[in-house]
């Protein structure tokens, strides 16, 4: 078929963010005509090897030989013009606009034609899309009118019309029905008859044996192995995925913990699509987990509780009584303090001082008549907070912007201990931090357990679960699945609840 | 192979380019007062007129009513927002006293001047706190409905002044008194310029010295987060939008008071153009979160002394819009220049 054995390959990559390595000499080899799936927990670092293979991220080391010509891959731009095309789960497509212009983008910047050709547009995008089967889509509609998933077959065409022959595809089936799915598998499998290499990430074991040829596992951005999908089951591929040494990464926790009554109880909650039936119970002076693949909904339940977002069904109870939450503000003012995943566009506010950031959240504990701020106060106690978390600066009129990642997220987690909240939601509070401060976290985390806190820790990271929570809520697809106990917490179980392997 | 950096997750080394040169950062972040220095040399070189104590007083008078709009743009500004119907508002408020006392003949009952001067001043608010209504509940973009708000003051202008000239007739006390405002003085110092140093006190210690003043700052730093954490963003919008309508209010008075009459055609006066220069002169940030009340002072004599100067060496008015308008786009460029050095 060709002269080369692999269209794809890449070896030794290395690639670090901030001292933390996301890859650490990892390898990959497609084949034209083969259907290649990635595999791994979150943060394994299948994301960031196609965010290389794509030109989004360059290597720090390491080789990439597309069709066993080694090249350097320096854009999203260069790695279309070697056929690359990698189809993200949020699709890059121009709602507004037409499907054939979607398809023809890159052709209506007058490069190649002053004036666009509608008709001729318009017959090129249909006999694109009858070519793959899906010819009755309308070239004319907008995307936009589109469903989710002949969005998707838009993107696949727009790849293949610029001649790419290796396609990414990210978790492409997350949002499509069963019935799409099939139509999709189709697609792919017609793409690899014409020997397209194609590399599929999925959570989805199921659809990984169906459709895969050869799998390929990570793990804590380290390469495991590759393997015919033939020659495995699903216990052994999980296997390769979990068990790693935890040990003493996570300080241990001593006798001053006392688990005391439920102070949050949620019940059959049901929120938008990604939030269907959800239910746990956190009690006073211990660290619930809720655990789960990226996008099972753990963050959506999380706001839907606080009233961030529409809450539709199930109850809430709060010390004892039933709440409803309306907002933020709501759920501040009634003791739950909130530490949000995205910490750079919600958790602090990166342009101002580290002592204002601090203290805004409770800004009322430092006035007095006509909202006059006693700023002695206010300095004393942000510096006593900034003890008491570790927040390494020299001078907390810095701004948050100058520190690091860690210390930034300390700085959040400062403001939310410095309001009297007793129930704690910390939502993936060591996402983008280095080792060190993790660890600081965690004992931060501990001594709150200590004064009897109750913290709910959202993590992507397995380890993180079983280190730090003394129960463990595993949430699918929008449900909450399993309950862990401390005892029985293992990388294996979560991942079976995660995936829904072996579910009794 | 090169290392190279990400563009979500930028490497953070601890000691920062421009942090540190302690020179070059304060030259960079009080660049206004180093262009009002410079404005202010080259003024005493191109005018011996310049520094005659009349000509002074006479740029702090006539700057009163940019201040105080100026005062009222900043807090928009801080919280991120823009208010573009500032001119027209100061319009519809300066008539409202002429045609309360003359059209209304409040002019001849005993409280009749105060009740008028409510009046204007809460036409002012009232039309900031729509302005504060829309944005803030309604979650619409302040640029298109404070534009609005331009046109829909302008027109009650009109409409209420029938485009004619309501001219105050100086016999009458009530008037002698309004019209007294913008002549009297106390020791040598109009009762405008005392006025514009009270509010600018008031707001310098409201700004940087309350809770309210914090967060309405944390409020254009970052709302999504300051919602997050649980406080009420929304109120703080309302209020900053609601205080620049006052203000506007105000200021209306002061032109009124000046004038003696009313007319539709002050809201041909670019206070938005002119006050939101200032502001950003002073180091706002249009992003909001950033920005203070003296450097917004620095900034509004900037521009004065500019336009001052020109008057004096008599330059046409076309040139002269020109010359701000380079001014402007220079210390804008500074701006950018500096945020990018520390970033």
């Amino acid at each position: 078929m060709a002269e080369y054995e692999y269209a794809v390959e890449m070896s030794g990559i290395y690639k670090s963010f901030e001292g933390v390595h996301a890859l650490e000499d990892v390898s990959l080899a497609v084949r034209p005509g083969e259907i290649h799936a990635l595999m791994g927990e979150n943060g394994a670092g299948k994301s960031t090897l196609i965010k290389v293979l794509s030109g989004a991220h360059q290597a720090d080391a390491g080789t990439v030989r597309i069709k066993g010509v080694q090249t350097e891959i320096r854009s999203t731009r260069d790695a279309n013009e070697k056929g690359i095309a990698v189809i993200y789960q949020e699709f890059a497509l121009m709602p507004h606009m037409s499907v054939a212009e979607n398809i023809f983008v890159d052709e209506l910047n007058g490069k190649y034609h002053r004036w666009v050709d509608w008709k001729a547009l318009n017959e090129r995008a249909k006999d694109a899309l009858e070519a793959i089967q899906f010819g009755d889509i309308d070239p004319r509609a907008a995307v936009k009118d589109l469903s989710v998933a002949y969005q998707q077959v838009v993107e696949i065409c727009k790849a293949l019309t610029r001649k790419s022959d290796i396609l990414v595809l990210d978790e492409p089936t997350a949002v499509l029905t069963n019935r799409e799915v099939d139509k999709l598998f189709e697609l792919i499998g017609a793409l690899k008859s014409q020997g397209a290499a194609i590399i599929y990430i999925s959570h989805r074991l199921e659809e990984i044996f169906r459709i895969s040829d050869r799998i390929t596992v990570f793990k804590d951005g380290k390469y495991v192995d590759t393997v015919h999908t033939k020659d495995v089951n699903d216990k052994q591929l999980v296997n390769m995925m979990i068990g790693r040494d935890l040990a003493s990464f996570f300080p241990a926790r001593d006798e001053r913990q006392k688990i005391g009554g439920v102070v949050l109880k949620v019940e059959r909650v049901k929120a938008g699509k990604a939030v269907r039936d959800v239910s746990f119970e956190l009690h006073e002076g211990e660290v619930l987990g809720l655990s789960g693949l990226v996008g099972a909904g753990r963050t959506e339940t999380v706001r839907a509780i606080l009233g961030i977002d529409a809450l539709e069904e199930g109850k809430v109870w709060l010390n004892g009584s039933e709440v409803r939450l309306k907002s933020a503000k709501d759920a501040f003012d009634k003791g739950i303090g909130f530490l949000p995943e995205d910490r750079k566009n919600q958790g602090v506010l990166l342009r101002m001082q580290i002592k204002y950031n601090i203290t805004f959240s409770c800004i009322s504990k430092f006035t007095t008549f006509a909202s006059w701020l006693l700023k002695k106060a206010e300095t004393a106690f942000a510096l006593e907070m900034r003890e008491k978390v570790g927040i390494k600066t020299g001078n907390i009129r810095n701004l948050v912007s100058s520190l690091s990642g860690g210390n930034q997220q300390k700085v959040a987690i400062a403001r939310i201990l410095a309001s009297d909240s007793k129930v704690l939601i910390l939502d993936e509070p060591t996402r983008g931090v280095d080792v060190g401060a993790k660890m600081e976290i965690f004992k931060l985390i501990n001594e709150l357990i200590y004064q009897n806190y109750a913290v709910l820790l959202i993590s992507s990271e397995m380890v993180e679960i079983i280190g730090m929570c003394d129960h463990a809520v595993v949430f699918r697809e929008g449900r909450s699945v399993g309950k862990i106990r401390k005892e029985d917490l293992s990388e294996e179980l979560l991942i079976h609840y995660a995936m829904g392997i072996g579910e009794e | 192979m090169a290392r190279q950096t990400n563009g979500a997750e930028p490497p953070k080394n601890e000691s920062r380019p421009g942090e540190g040169n302690g020179v070059v950062k304060i030259l960079f972040k009080y660049n206004a007062v180093l262009l009002l220095v410079i404005m202010f040399i080259v003024a005493c070189t191109l005018s011996e007129h310049f520094l005659s104590s009349g000509n002074l007083v006479n740029i702090l008078r006539q700057q009163s009513t940019y201040m105080l709009v100026a005062l009222g743009m900043l807090t928009v500004m801080l919280t991120g927002g823009i208010d573009l119907s500032v001119s027209s508002v100061v319009a519809v408020a300066s008539i409202m006293v002429p045609y309360c006392l003359k059209i209304w003949g409040l002019q001849n009952e005993p409280w009749g001047l105060m009740v008028s001067i409510i009046i204007a001043v809460a036409m002012g608010f009232l039309f900031g706190a729509m302005n504060g209504f829309l944005i803030a509940r309604l979650n619409m973009p302040a640029f298109i409905v404070t534009l609005a708000m331009m046109y829909a003051a302008k027109g009650v202008a009109y409409i209420i002044t029938d485009a004619n000239t309501i001219l105050l007739d100086s016999n009458i006390p009530a008037v002698q008194v309004f019209i007294g405002f913008s002549t009297g003085r106390i020791g040598g110092i109009p009762y405008e310029v005392i006025l514009m140093i009270i509010l600018v006190v008031v707001f310098f210690f409201l700004m940087h010295y309350t809770g309210f003043g914090r967060l309405i700052t944390a409020t254009g730093s970052n709302e999504q987060a300051v919602q997050l954490a649980g406080i009420n963003s929304r109120k703080y919008k309302f209020w900053a939008y609601t205080i620049s309508g006052t203000l506007c209010g105000v200021a209306g008075l002061i032109i009124a008071s000046r004038s003696g009459s009313a007319t539709a055609l002050t809201t041909q006066t670019n206070f938005d153009m002119t006050t939101i220069a200032a502001v950003v002169i002073g180091g706002a940030s249009l992003k909001g979160g950033e920005g203070s009340v003296h450097m917004t002072v620095v900034g509004v004599f900037v521009l004065a002394v500019i336009g001052n100067i020109m008057n004096l060496t008599q330059l046409g008015v076309y040139p002269q819009l020109v010359v701000k308008a380079v001014i402007i786009v220079m210390a804008v460029l500074l701006k950018s220049v500096s945020s990018k050095a520390s970033d």
